[in-house]
Order: structure tokens, then sequence, then C-alpha cells
């Protein structure tokens, strides 16, 4: 059974989203470094439709699932105009300091740590579908 | 909760988690900071972009004044994130 909570679309509510998966990790006895990646994906995609998403929608839904094998989320994103995540510039690891741009590592750091992620759009509503899974 | 002090020698500790809610509160720190420090990051928990990139426009800024900011006890998740952004390479992390 999933654990739920709705978030309001501000970053405010990082601080029960992260009450939620501090319980709901620590409940599955989900590693140390999992969890970290874990709550590091959620916050990155959680951010970034807080910041990129435009329309009405003043909730986004968060769904927890940890099972013995592996962790899937979700972030629903109601009532919001389209969003191309692909319009979020690419990140550079190799660019030099002076180079280098703000924006883009968190994607990049998303991607490296998570196994599967997509983005759905439909009826208004932006699904951001996310699994790790645990390692034995 | 996360919290940022200067705690004296030139040394500043960051205790918490470094969310991008914290990193607000981060960026107005590190604005004062005008000469080389050591991070202390014993007691963090935890970063993700929002604190990156707070610390790398730091870096940056002192960088190009012949400063720079050096991070010590970095936990192995955070070190992690690190290695992966690729900021290892702007940073001396002790």
């Amino acid at each position: 059974m999933p654990a739920t909570i709705e978030l309001h679309r501000n970053l405010d509510a990082l601080e029960p989203m992260f009450g939620l998966l501090d319980a709901e990790l620590a409940r599955h006895g989900v590693d140390d470094r999992t969890a970290f990646g874990i709550k590091l994906a959620a916050e990155e995609l959680f951010t970034n439709l807080v910041r990129h998403n435009t329309g009405k929608g003043k909730t986004i839904s968060f769904h927890l699932d940890v099972s013995p094998d592996r962790l899937d989320f979700e972030l629903i994103d109601h009532d919001v105009d389209p969003f191309d995540a692909k319009s979020i510039p690419r990140y550079d690891k190799g660019q030099s300091m002076a180079d280098r741009e703000p924006g883009g590592v968190g994607v990049y750091l998303v991607r490296s740590i998570v196994d599967k992620i997509s983005y759905q759009y439909e009826n208004r509503e932006m699904t951001v579908s996310v699994t790790k899974f645990r390692k034995t | 909760m996360f919290d940022v002090e200067l705690t004296g020698e030139g040394r500043i500790r960051m205790v918490g988690r470094l969310d991008a809610a914290a990193a607000v509160q981060l960026e107005q720190f590190l604005l004062e900071i005008d000469s080389s420090a050591v991070v202390d990051c014993e007691a963090l928990d935890y970063i993700s972009s929002g604190g990156l990139g707070e610390l790398f426009a730091a870096q940056k800024r002192l960088k190009s004044q012949g400063e720079a900011l050096t991070l010590r006890n970095l936990n192995p998740h955070i070190r992690e994130v690190f290695a992966i952004a690729g900021f290892d390479a702007f940073f001396e992390i002790e």
C-alpha cells in the first residue's frame, strides 16, 4: 500500500515530504545509501515541478511504494500546463569552473542515481514516475 | 532542519539537511565570506543540487579573488554526490 501525501506547490512542502520519506524508508529498513538517493531524487523532481510548471494547480500528490526489491514514487502535478523536461539545460560534467552555469545538475543527479524515470502528461496532469531497485 | 555558522579561525560548520529551501539560508551566509575557509560537514546529513549550487557559486567567487573553501568530513553519501556531479574537481576535500 503506497504512502501518500498532498504537498503545496512551494519549497516549504519539502519538510512534510522528507517527513514521510524518513518514516517510510526507516519502517521498511531501507539502507542509508538507497534512502539518500531516493530522497535526493524526490526533492530534485518536486523542486523542478514547483519551479518550471505553470498553471492553476495548488498541490502536488506524492505516492511512495516500498517493496522488498524496489522503491517506486510518483509526483502528480495537478492542473498545470505542458512542460518539456528536455528544455532543462543539459548538464556537462566536464565543464570548467569558469564556463559552468547553474542549472541541470539536479536532473543529472537523479538520472545517475535512479534506475527508471518517466514523464507523462494527460488531462492537465504531469506525472513523474521513478523506480530504484534495492540491492540485495 | 539546517544551520550554518562561523565557528572561529576561518571555520564554517554546516548542520542538518541542506535542501533547496535551506540553500537560500546558505546563500545569504556565504555572501558574507570573503576569505579562505574550512567548511566542516561532519554534522551535515544531506545535500541536493541547491546546496551544491550555492557552494559552487561561493567557490567560484572566492577563487577569482585567490581564496577558496576547503570541505572537510563529508559523509560518504554527500561525497558521492560531489563525485557524480563532478564538483569534487572544484574543491579541496579533506
